[in-house]
């Protein structure tokens, strides 16, 4: 789902403020297709307004303090919690992103969730919906073309490294995106890097995208390394088999070819007792989710 | 269609700078379509036809129709978004053309969501593949490129005639592998590739790619109750291709080759996979 904040006229001059409504749009899709647009009122919206309003707690006079969110670390882990939140269940209001990248521009790991949603934007999924979007001409869910997000994403990766250099995943993001984008050298140069990380679900990551780097470059013998690899850490993911098939297959050898796919075929049926980690890319950034939102409880 | 499998025999020839090479000579097999203002032609024999591999006008050895019995693969597109009454089309449309199989003929059934399933091998068990595909439950994301390909390594070499037929109602959002991969691994392949399509206005590119390069067609449904006509069209249309079997010569052994087939002096139009990839 993607949400659209509806700008609510307001003649200038009034003193206030013209900002969006807690109402909006929000747009249904699945699969690639656009399921429907609906009006809602957003409690996130809300949510933003109330903390906009936050003052220092140790203020005597805090009514007459100015607002100063920035300085309360608990709306930093609000927008942070949020952003995963939102990325987790792909119900996203790119207003959230925007308004906690302008009260905390430095924090990396709000970059690395923006970046995060920016890369999701630039999937096939959102931007075949875009593409074919049936809505009110005046409505914008301000994603970009493919290239545009794809560009946007890489610079908030790079930023989040800027602020911290051993945020192995956001390498590891950066990498893919940096395929993504036809730098198959930047790539290789980030994913080896992400290799280092200890998190299997990561290793498995940056292996598989490895194995799709490589093979852009002609490499067959270190992609068919990095997608055994990838196979190794998970046995039941079909994606590091179907790399596998394809090089066996570009190198002449269809016996190997047909071997790895029925590798593939011969997999667990169901869902939950098959998995490829692939799947879940666009949300497993979020995985930590329930750990953010706890933290958040605790302060009421 | 081309097939790569059929080995003739070896040449032993001399040469200048050294002792001997030997070379494989195989069979290159082409499906061909000929219809003259969308009527298919029937009656030609090897005689009509004119083969040029990469330029090279080539002996044509034989040519079958409706001889040889097919091997059907069903690669269905299982998505969430191929439920309720889309689903009942499908299965309805499926088990028509099964129905319509000949007693040789053999069928088998992939599906793909996100997730790529065999749900019935190769088999000349017509009721096996109903079954299977009575039993889909619709799910999750598309993955087109990757189940397309897995359908295409399905594919045996034992001389059939293999058609695969691909139905998807989305664009890819799941696959690994990238359409231009699959497209090369198609060249080397005997598959001739149907693609049925009932996405609407955004069309599955790879789809239509992977069809013409293989001399098939993609039928572009507006709605899921054409599927049962569509699917029929195809099979229909594929019995009546002719099959045409030549050993090339005058070509180099590896590499891409293009094909150029034509019937002689008859305005026609003959529908063929554009060439195939020889070795690596």
């Amino acid at each position: 789902m993607l949400h659209a904040d509806i700008a609510v006229g307001i003649k200038p001059g009034t003193g206030l403020p013209n900002r969006p409504g807690p109402g909006g749009l929000t747009l249904f899709m699945n699969d690639g297709q656009q399921l429907g647009l609906q009006n809602t009122i957003s409690h996130w919206t809300i949510g933003r307004r109330l903390l906009d309003a936050v003052r220092p707690v140790d203020s005597k006079s805090s009514l007459q303090t100015r607002p100063d969110p920035v300085a309360d670390d608990f709306v930093r882990r609000w927008y942070i919690a949020g952003a995963a939140y939102m990325m987790r269940i792909r119900n996203i209001e790119p207003a959230h992103f925007t308004r906690g990248l302008q009260l905390f521009p430095d924090d990396p790991d709000l970059l690395f969730f923006a970046a995060s949603a920016h890369e999701s934007f630039a999937g096939v999924r959102t931007q075949s919906v875009m593409r074919l979007l049936k809505a009110r001409r005046d409505v914008s869910f301000g994603v970009k073309d493919e290239g545009a997000e794809l560009r946007q994403a890489e610079q908030l990766y790079k930023r989040a490294l800027d602020r911290n250099p051993k945020f192995v995943e956001a390498r590891i993001r950066l990498g893919r995106v940096l395929g993504q984008r036809g730098r198959h050298d930047e790539a290789l140069e980030q994913l080896k890097q992400g290799l280092t990380i200890g998190e299997p679900l990561l290793q498995y990551y940056a292996n598989l995208f490895l194995g799709g780097e490589f093979e852009a470059q002609g490499n067959g013998a270190e992609a068919r390394r990095s997608y055994e690899r990838a196979a190794a850490i998970e046995p039941l993911a079909q994606s590091p088999l179907f790399g596998l098939s394809r090089l066996a297959d570009q190198a002449g050898d269809g016996a190997a070819a047909r071997e790895a796919v029925a590798r593939v075929l011969k997999l667990p049926p169901k869902d939950y007792e098959r998995a490829d980690p692939w799947w879940v890319y666009e949300v497993a950034q979020s995985r930590d989710v329930d750990l953010l939102l706890a933290d958040i409880r605790r302060g009421f | 269609m081309v097939s790569v499998t059929v080995l003739l025999g070896s040449v032993v020839a001399p040469s200048a700078q050294q002792a001997t090479f030997s070379a494989k000579r195989e069979a290159v097999r082409v499906d061909v379509l000929v219809t003259d203002r969308a009527k298919v032609v029937t009656g030609l024999g090897a005689g009509d036809f004119e083969v040029r591999d990469n330029g090279v006008l080539q002996t044509i050895d034989l040519v079958s129709f409706q001889q040889i019995p097919l091997n059907v693969f069903l690669a269905f597109d299982v998505s969430a978004s191929v439920s309720g009454e889309r689903l009942k089309h499908l299965q309805t449309a499926g088990h028509a053309l099964l129905d319509r199989l000949a007693k040789d003929d053999r069928s088998a059934l992939l599906t793909f969501s996100h997730a790529v399933l065999l749900r019935e091998g190769l088999t000349g068990a017509t009721t096996r593949v109903r079954q299977a595909l009575t039993d889909v439950e619709p799910i999750g994301d598309t993955a087109l490129v990757d189940g397309t390909y897995a359908a295409i390594m399905l594919g045996p070499s034992d001389g059939g005639r293999n058609l695969l037929l691909v139905f998807s109602d989305g664009l890819d959002t799941a696959s690994w592998l990238r359409p231009e991969r699959v497209l090369d691994s198609a060249k080397r392949s005997d598959m001739v590739v149907y693609g049925v399509s009932a996405r609407g206005p955004e069309e599955s590119k790879f789809l239509e790619d992977l069809t013409e390069l293989t001399g098939g067609d993609t039928l572009k449904i507006e709605s899921t109750r054409d599927l049962s006509a569509a699917f029929l069209k195809i099979l229909d249309e594929f019995r009546q291709r002719y099959l045409i079997s030549y050993s090339p010569t005058g070509v180099a052994p590896d590499g891409w080759h293009r094909l150029d087939v034509r019937v002689k002096g008859r305005r026609v139009t003959v529908k063929s996979r554009t060439g195939y990839q020889a070795g690596t």
